[in-house]
């Protein structure tokens, strides 16, 4: 689950995305085009992506779980009582209540109300699912780019590198990450360094695919005969072009980081108490999927649909962005 | 002039696109006899191709839909005859040559598999029977060492050699009519020339009929005993080879003829270019299609789309001009 | 062929080294309790019994030290007293329990194998079965169903999967049937499990992956339909079931094929979550426990009896690939 399955299908869909048709006008002009397309491009793919009703519909759900984990504190302890503290008073007459007005998913074993808990909850999957995924495509795009343009040996190098990070079952390796991990350094950054470290092969392999692709483009070979400067060819050219696959695989991302976040809270290995997250929320109530299954049921519930969404809004971004579709 | 084999009366294919209806083949007539060559001559997007594929059920449906008009092969329609009765007549009677030999033979089957498949599905040939006849095949298309042949796989093939093997799947039912969509464009020059003079040999042995779809004037004047010109996805002149090539009535013909590299010319310039761009097929320009591009058009030509007209025995031509004897002496053969 | 293999086995030697010394380097500075401390517990060791530990698995040398000792117990060939010898492979013994890694390994595996291979088998059966069903009718209600379901599929958490479908087999079903119908959600029941209890572990396990093989398969069934050798294959004559399963399947599954065996390696590698949720003695849950326990020899062995397993089956993997495609199978490129 997470990165290490979804890549290879996304590999697959968008490894030959897009190289454009080579124009046929001067270097200059078709440097210059160049920059002009990947901006008319990306309104384009904007315009397209709204006429996608299922991506427009996850897009919203993205904003508003987004917009509720950041507003939580000012509604949610007021309405729903403090979400990590436990009330020892009224803890045994308040604990696994049914679904009620006062409480939309009922409580949990010590007495707390699980709305108000899934809602705390969306701060930590964000926040890893965003950060990870900043991290992993950071590394990834200046290895990627690294291997893709000086190729030959940094190339050979790198791609042995993701080789070993691939071979490794993703999961055990970020158990293991995280045991590594300073003795007291635990919760969301370990989490965050873990999941974006463990992401960035993909990203790597998927650039360098991209620059390779977009390096043999016409415009670039023109470029580079009028003497363009390395950087400023990686820059100003490839990087434009062959940023959509990344953004595309980035979107997608994100959900399978919250997907990771929740399966290491859920070894015990994440977020601890009292830090609210998903994962650990199903993790502590194991014990009552007999008794009180909404319990696992709620949380769970959460993760599928805020990942969900991203998922849909990547295919979104990747239908919008498919250049051979709008050629 | 032998039985009437084939005729196609009217026909019309339409492709339903969001941005329109594309109008590929709009009223195309003409009828074809056994053992005879018909050309069908024209740009891209003329409609030359989608006409065989809708006579062929290969259209896809949607978006594309045959909005009217027949085709009957001996008789039965082959538009209206059910999906079932067009499978046993497909490759049976009427059998289709493509125009890129490297991509139209399955690459995860043998060769003889291919060979063998209409035999079983056509003549309800035992899988040993049909094997052998594919050999047979081979050889009669020119593949030495046809046994050893039939065991390999398309890649171990060039593509001058696909073609042969998909010329030999062709001609496998010996059906009445071979139609050929641009066999030799894929091909290099030399290959082109063997191609064309297989076919040739083969129909000159079977008597088969070949309708040969093509852009080249060159592969027309080599193996066409008529010729159709189409434009726009309609014909705009049709004659015999001769006929065409001596006396030509319409001036797109005369464009296609001049765009064609000559020794003999003593002309200025060389090659003739016909200018502009073909049509949109989902805004078809009111009156004569071509006139747009026409050096000749008059205002006749902006309004009312000319009918093919009867100019001399068999030749027909879609002009307003067409039997204009004054007009037809700016055709530039004249000067030639 | 061969030189395939021996290519893909060369491969394999720097990841081999680079994934073994990468947990080495990772073992050595990892900070936290230490493996001899977690041994005992609570009680404290006398000095000399732990110095003897130490000594014993050799955590006082440095890292480089232990690291060629650990390949060169793998090696199955060994030097002895001078003398070349065979031995069967040495992966150590455990520090926490003081068993062989290789016993604890043994007992683990065939639980894992059992479930990765129903995994698969389900995963086949559902993920083709749906994928074709969707792509032949593309845009049809069921269509609708197999891509949104696939979405839904690929963005469930696994462990979460597992514990509803426990609740509703398991749970619910027993109490709405008065305990007459339902599956037991974990554990095993001795060497054999009844195949009841691998039902909901497997189908957990093959819930994310029969998404991705629907989806592949829909996608390459989709643009192998619209490839011209199915062109050439209806021109044939051949039913639009001939189409789909003489034709368009077996280049299509080949992609698949690769997934699944690729797929099979990674559960083979362990599936941590199912294993965690189900209480099933798999190999992944085996090594996430020795790394809690920091168990080093177990980790060790298991991520190197793993690589091994997973090279193994990526090697099948390729030679399926061979046997499905025949471009492979006899190199590329004609022999003209």
């Amino acid at each position: 689950m997470g990165w290490g399955r979804m890549s290879r299908e996304v590999m697959a869909d968008i490894a030959e995305e897009p190289t454009q048709e080579p124009t046929k006008e001067s270097a200059k002009e078709s440097a210059e085009a160049a920059a002009k397309r990947s901006r008319t491009l990306l309104t384009d793919a904007w315009c397209r992506l709204c006429k996608n009703r299922l991506a427009i519909v996850a897009l919203v759900w993205i904003c508003l779980v987004a917009l509720a984990a950041i507003t939580a504190g000012l509604w949610i302890p007021a309405n729903f009582g403090d979400p990590a503290q436990i009330d020892s008073v009224t803890v045994a007459s308040q604990r696994l209540l049914p679904i009620s007005a006062k409480h939309p998913f009922g409580t949990d074993d010590l007495g707390r109300d699980i709305f108000g808990r899934v809602v705390y909850g969306a701060r930590v999957s964000l926040t890893v699912g965003v950060l990870a995924t900043f991290i992993a495509v950071g590394i990834g795009v200046f290895f990627g780019a690294l291997a893709g343009f000086y190729g030959r040996l940094i190339d050979a190098l790198i791609m042995r590198l993701t080789d070993v990070f691939l071979a490794f079952p993703y999961i055990l390796f970020a158990i293991l990450i995280l045991a590594i991990m300073p003795e007291g350094f635990r919760g969301v950054i370990p989490v965050v360094l873990a999941i974006g470290f463990l992401g960035w092969p993909t990203f790597a392999r998927l650039f360098r695919g991209s620059v390779l692709a977009v390096k043999e483009a016409d415009y670039v070979v023109a470029g580079r005969a009028l003497g363009a400067s390395d950087m400023r060819l990686i820059f100003r050219h490839i990087a434009p072009n062959a940023i959509a696959p990344v953004l595309v695989y980035a979107t997608m991302s994100i959900g399978g980081a919250i997907l990771t976040e929740a399966a290491l809270s859920f070894l015990g290995l994440g977020v601890q108490p009292p830090a609210i997250s998903w994962g650990q929320m199903i993790e502590s109530s194991r014990g009552y999927l007999t008794s009180a299954p909404g319990l696992v049921f709620w949380p769970g519930l959460a993760i599928l649909s805020t990942v969900l969404a991203f998922t849909l809004l990547g295919d979104g971004v990747r239908d919008a962005l498919d250049v051979k579709a709008g050629d | 002039m032998a039985a009437e084999l084939l005729s196609v009366n009217e026909l019309k294919v339409h492709f339903h696109t969001r941005d329109g209806v594309v109008k590929a083949v709009d009223g195309v007539t003409y009828s074809l006899a056994s053992g005879e060559t018909l050309g069908v001559v024209g740009e891209s997007g003329s409609g030359k191709s989608v006409h065989a594929l809708a006579m062929m059920g290969l259209v896809p449906m949607p978006p594309g839909k045959i909005e009217g008009g027949d085709v009957s092969l001996s008789g039965r329609s082959l538009i209206r005859m059910s999906e079932n009765e067009r499978r046993g007549v497909c490759g049976n009677e009427i059998a289709m040559v493509f125009q890129d030999p490297m991509t139209s033979l399955n690459p995860v089957h043998r060769i003889g598999h291919q060979l063998a498949e209409p035999l079983r599905i056509h003549k309800g040939m035992g899988r040993r029977d049909a094997w052998a006849r594919a050999g047979e095949l081979l050889q009669m298309v020119g593949i030495p060492n046809p046994e050893s042949r039939l065991n390999g796989y398309p890649h171990q093939f060039s593509g001058g050699m696909r073609q042969r093997v998909m010329i030999a799947m062709a001609i496998a039912c010996d059906p009445g009519i071979v139609i050929a969509d641009e066999p030799t464009t894929a091909l290099d020059a030399t290959i082109q020339a063997q191609v064309l003079e297989l076919m040739r040999g083969i129909q000159k042995r079977s008597g088969l009929a070949i309708i040969m779809i093509t852009h080249d004037l060159g592969v027309i004047a080599d193996m066409a005993d008529r010729v159709l010109v189409m434009y726009a996805g309609r014909a705009v002149e049709l004659g015999s080879a001769d006929q065409l090539f001596r006396d030509a009535r319409h001036p797109y013909t005369w464009g296609l003829i001049d765009s064609l590299p000559r020794y003999d010319t003593t002309e200025q310039g060389g090659l003739r270019p016909i200018g502009g761009q073909p049509p949109s097929l989902i805004n078809l320009p009111e009156g004569c299609s071509f006139g747009p591009r026409c050096r000749y058009t008059q205002d006749i030509c902006r309004t009312s789309a000319p009918a093919l007209m009867e100019v001399e025995d068999g030749h027909r031509a879609a002009c307003h001009f067409a039997c204009d004897a004054g007009l037809r002496d700016l055709s530039p053969r004249k000067h030639a | 062929m061969i030189k395939y293999i021996m290519r893909r086995v060369l491969q394999f030697i720097p990841v081999f080294f680079g994934v073994t010394l990468a947990l080495f380097l990772i073992a050595n500075y990892m900070p936290g309790a230490d493996p001899v401390r977690m041994r005992f517990g609570e009680r404290t060791p006398s000095p000399e019994v732990k110095e003897q530990l130490v000594k014993q698995y050799g955590l006082d040398r440095p890292w480089y030290e232990q690291y060629g000792r650990y390949i060169a117990g793998l090696s199955p060939v060994k030097v002895t007293d001078g003398s070349l010898g065979i031995a069967s492979p040495d992966l150590g013994t455990s520090i926490y329990t003081g068993r062989r890694v290789s016993a604890i390994l043994g007992e683990a595996y065939p639980y894992t194998i059992r479930l990765a291979l129903l995994a698969i088998v389900i995963e086949a059966v559902f993920g083709i079965g749906a994928g074709i069903i969707s792509a032949v009718k593309q845009y049809s209600f069921w269509d609708v169903i197999v891509t949104l379901s696939t979405s839904v599929l690929v963005s469930l958490p696994v462990f979460w999967v597992g514990m509803m479908l426990q609740w509703f087999f398991g749970i619910w079903m027993k109490e709405a049937t008065g305990g007459v119908l339902y599956l037991p959600i974990s554990g095993t029941s001795g060497i054999f499990p009844s195949v009841a209890y691998m039902i909901l572990p497997a189908i957990t396990l093959a819930s994310v992956s029969t998404a991705y093989a629907a989806r592949i398969t829909r996608s390459q069934l989709l643009e192998v339909m619209g490839q011209d050798y199915i062109r050439t294959a209806r021109a044939k004559g051949v039913s639009e079931r001939g189409v789909l399963w003489g034709h368009a399947l077996k280049n299509a599954l080949i992609p698949v094929v690769t997934f699944i065996g690729l797929d099979l390696g990674a559960m083979l590698a362990g599936a941590v979550l199912t294993e965690a949720v189900f209480n099933w003695p798999g190999i992944g849950f085996t090594i996430a426990r020795a790394i809690a326990q920091r168990d080093f020899p177990i980790v060790f062995g298991g991520v190197t009896v793993m690589l091994f397993a997973v090279m193994i089956i990526n090697l099948l993997v390729d030679v399926s690939y061979a046997l499905l495609d025949p471009r492979i199978r006899y190199g590329v490129g004609a022999d003209e």
